[in-house]
């Protein structure tokens, strides 16, 4: 084989070797992209409809609690000897002071409203998560982003070594990009 | 979590200032081509009798050479285009090599190699 032969053949061994490894670092990225937005889809996922529930009687609580005082003051103002007090008192602040009692005397109707929304919600095809689940798959996809990512750096060095320059993603780990050279996958 | 080796935040800053250094040529580039577009434009119109020429005469700029004035600002438009392209490009990768070499730093101070 003459000399021109052979470094035609390594010239196109290495185009081969260039382009397959351009399209595996094509490969690791697009795996990235899916599994980050596998990521954003889980960790917007709704909780449960049964926590869901759990959270309206506590708000419902709350709102039952904070409107009982202002009830019993009413109460008492209407009890006092003179009226001039609660009429400059509604003067006041008449639409917080009107709707304080009106939680209170509705709060079990808007608690059965909102119950219902829920139900009808979750009846629709909403599919809840448990806050548990959600850590569980969210640190398995971190998980995999973060071999992707060390894989994806371990590509790009080998590609450094061989001459061939890659540039690295501006939202690289820098975790993954100051690895040490043992800790990373082999190319 | 992996373990960071410091000493490659020296490679990263050689690549970003690499990369700067080829933006700011291509940025060179851009107004080089543009200096040359208008030259060019600038030619034809006095090719045209539209522009007075150096002297400040008009339509002493022989007609015949028309044609070839309107291929050379063909020509200096489309280097004009291709340099702003390419120093579109180099931007780019000058501010993602930028941006990754800070958060390089960020992520080793954190961790307390790099004060």
């Amino acid at each position: 084989m003459s000399l021109a032969t052979k470094f035609k053949s390594v010239a196109a061994a290495f185009r081969q070797s260039s382009i397959t490894l351009g399209r595996d670092i094509d490969g690791l990225r697009e795996q990235l992209d899916k599994l980050k937005s596998e990521r954003d889809r889980v960790a917007a996922l709704p909780i449960t409809k049964a926590t869901a529930i759990e959270r309206l009687d506590e708000w419902v609580g709350d709102l039952r609690g904070n409107s009982r005082a202002g009830v019993d003051g009413l109460v008492a103002t209407m009890m006092a000897p003179q009226k001039t007090g609660w009429i400059n008192f509604l003067h006041g602040s008449l639409d917080a002071y009107y709707n304080a009692r009106l939680e209170w005397a509705l709060a079990d109707h808007i608690r059965e409203k909102l119950a219902a929304k829920i139900e009808a919600a979750y009846a629709g095809g909403v599919t809840g998560i448990e806050d548990a689940e959600r850590e569980r798959q969210l640190a398995k996809i971190d998980a995999d982003i973060a071999d992707c990512e060390a894989a994806e750096e371990s590509m790009i060095r080998a590609a450094q070594d061989a001459g061939i320059t890659i540039v690295r993603r501006p939202d690289a780990s820098p975790h993954a990009v100051l690895a040490r050279d043992a800790d990373l996958p082999a190319a | 979590m992996l373990r960071i080796d410091v000493s490659r935040l020296v490679g990263l800053r050689r690549e970003r200032d690499a990369l700067s250094a080829s933006s700011s040529a291509a940025a060179a580039r851009v107004r080089e081509a543009r200096d040359q577009l208008e030259h060019a434009r600038e030619r034809l119109r006095q090719a045209r009798g539209t522009a007075p020429d150096q002297f400040g005469q008009y339509g002493q700029v022989a007609p015949a050479t028309i044609p070839r004035c309107e291929e050379v600002a063909r020509q200096a438009e489309t280097e004009f285009a291709d340099a702003r392209a390419a120093a579109e490009i180099a931007s780019e990768r000058a501010a993602a090599a930028s941006g990754l070499v800070q958060n390089c730093e960020r992520v080793a101070r954190e961790m307390g190699a790099l004060k």
